[in-house]
């Protein structure tokens, strides 16, 4: 019963909240669609936890996605020993990056006064989700491998089903702790996305692409705006 | 609003949850490991059960195997031993799902094919050859099947070792025995197994194949070897890298 709940109902209270205080928010209180940045009050910690995660977070994203678009492909991908383990191992290396990146910001959102001021309890509950998340994440990699290949047997056709409102527990029921928990990490976090800095997701600065360069001059001394002496 | 959206999802996946016909059910996760008049399997023959055991053991037998094994009881334990301890897998079902399945076993069971009669003992190295590819996903199965490394290991097979998500295959073939072995890669009955090879069932000559390659690794026998630290290791060497 708890894994029904856990894993056929909580994704639908998850995705439900996700759209409905997405929109609500779009309609009443658009300009806070934000990330809340804090580079201000800190950059020099900000840009080696930031980029790593970020790096490693959207490359990890984008191979759940493939995996869950082209199952077929990423067999046929890994048919071929060598190249299963290099995949296994460009997983392990971004999984690794984004762990090194999130303890970064971790540390640096508790240490710094500063950066304290404006956090909220939110704030702590994002950093401790994606923290469970990586460390199940890099810890299946590593303990259940070869993940790549089981994904998208056993969890792309459960995601499917829910897809098609008929969700194939099964799949989940006997699996490891450390994968069930993963899993449901990663559905509560489009549960709570609406209610967090992680609203960002919705507004991604894709254009930032292909925008042209923009130039930036500061009129002050920002090394000695960034460290105030006291 | 959001309330009756939420109440109509909870009801529709709760009724898709109930669809229940017990042949199907007996098909694809009673019958890969047992028979109903037709002698043990890699479980024991069922015929005449309903009779021998009552119906509350049997609810409980059904629901957890292992729990009724633990708790001492000699019926359970003297079947664990019989059959190599093998674990039979939990059924979730309610009360009235396992009635409907022994009600099913009561009056015959369902008519079940006695499917391929080769032995893997028969096998040439060539259906061995065959077996390995297969199950390291070299060669893809017909039917678009997910390559047994994914989650099992054999041996020193594969990339750093097979996966690990199931159990090492190495001597699945002394536990499981030909027939049973072959049952159990054509009709799985292990949950997620099951699920995974629902409509992607394996033919014939591929389960020949795969069959063929765990008997060999079984005569073979099984190294052990630490996987875990070479594939940290290459991690660390990425993160480095980057």
């Amino acid at each position: 019963m708890i894994d029904f709940l856990l894993f056929a109902v909580a994704p639908y209270v998850a995705i439900t909240l996700l759209f409905s205080v997405s929109l609500w928010r779009f309609f009443f209180t658009r300009y806070k669609f934000s990330s809340l940045s804090s580079e201000f009050l800190e950059s020099r910690e900000l840009f080696w936890g930031s980029v790593p995660w970020h790096y490693g977070i959207l490359i990890l994203f984008l191979g759940h996605l493939i995996g869950f678009l082209f199952p077929a492909h990423v067999l046929l991908w890994n048919s071929v020993p060598v190249r299963m383990l290099i995949l296994e191992v460009t997983a392990l290396t971004f999984g690794a990056l984004c762990m090194v990146g999130l303890v970064l910001l971790i540390k640096r959102r508790l240490t710094h006064s500063r950066i304290q001021v404006v956090t909220s309890w939110m704030d702590v509950v994002v950093l401790a989700v994606l923290l469970i998340q990586v460390v199940t994440g890099i810890g299946t990699a590593i303990f259940y491998r070869w993940g790549s290949n089981w994904y998208v047997a056993v969890m792309v056709p459960y995601l499917r089903s829910l897809f098609m409102f008929a969700p194939k527990v099964d799949f989940i029921k006997d699996m490891p702790l450390m994968v069930k928990m993963h899993v449901f990490g990663a559905i509560s976090i489009f549960g709570i996305l609406p209610f967090t800095r992680l609203v960002h997701f919705l507004v991604p600065p894709v254009s930032y692409l292909w925008r042209s360069y923009q130039v930036v001059i500061w009129n002050w001394d920002r090394k000695k705006i960034r460290i105030p002496t006291r | 609003m959001k309330r009756l959206i939420i109440l109509s999802l909870i009801l529709g996946v709760t009724h898709q949850a109930f669809a229940f016909e017990a042949p199907a059910y007996f098909e694809k996760s009673c019958g890969s490991c047992h028979t109903v008049g037709r002698g043990d399997d890699v479980g024991p023959d069922l015929k005449g059960v309903t009779e021998r055991r009552t119906r509350e053991w049997l609810h409980q037998f059904i629901q957890s195997s292992q729990s009724v094994i633990q708790s001492g009881d000699p019926v359970a334990n003297e079947l664990f031993a019989k059959f190599k301890n093998k674990k039979m897998p939990d059924q979730d079902l309610a009360v009235e799902e396992i009635d409907a399945i022994l009600d099913l076993i009561k009056n015959g069971g369902i008519s079940q094919t006695a499917g391929d009669s080769r032995s893997a003992t028969t096998s040439t190295p060539e259906d061995v050859t065959k077996g390995e590819d297969f199950f390291l996903g070299r060669i893809s199965f017909k039917n678009g099947g997910a390559p047994c490394v994914s989650c099992h290991s054999v041996s020193e097979y594969g990339p750093l070792g097979g996966g690990v998500l199931g159990p090492n295959l190495t001597q699945a073939y002394s536990k499981y025995e030909d027939k049973g072995l072959g049952r159990a890669i054509k009709k799985p009955a292990f949950r997620v197994m099951k699920e995974i090879y629902s409509g992607k069932e394996l033919t014939d000559d591929e389960v020949f194949a795969v069959k063929s390659f765990l008997y060999k690794a079984d005569q073979q026998g099984s190294q052990n070897i630490d996987f875990e630290k070479k594939f940290i290791f290459l991690g660390g060497v990425g993160v480095v890298v980057m």
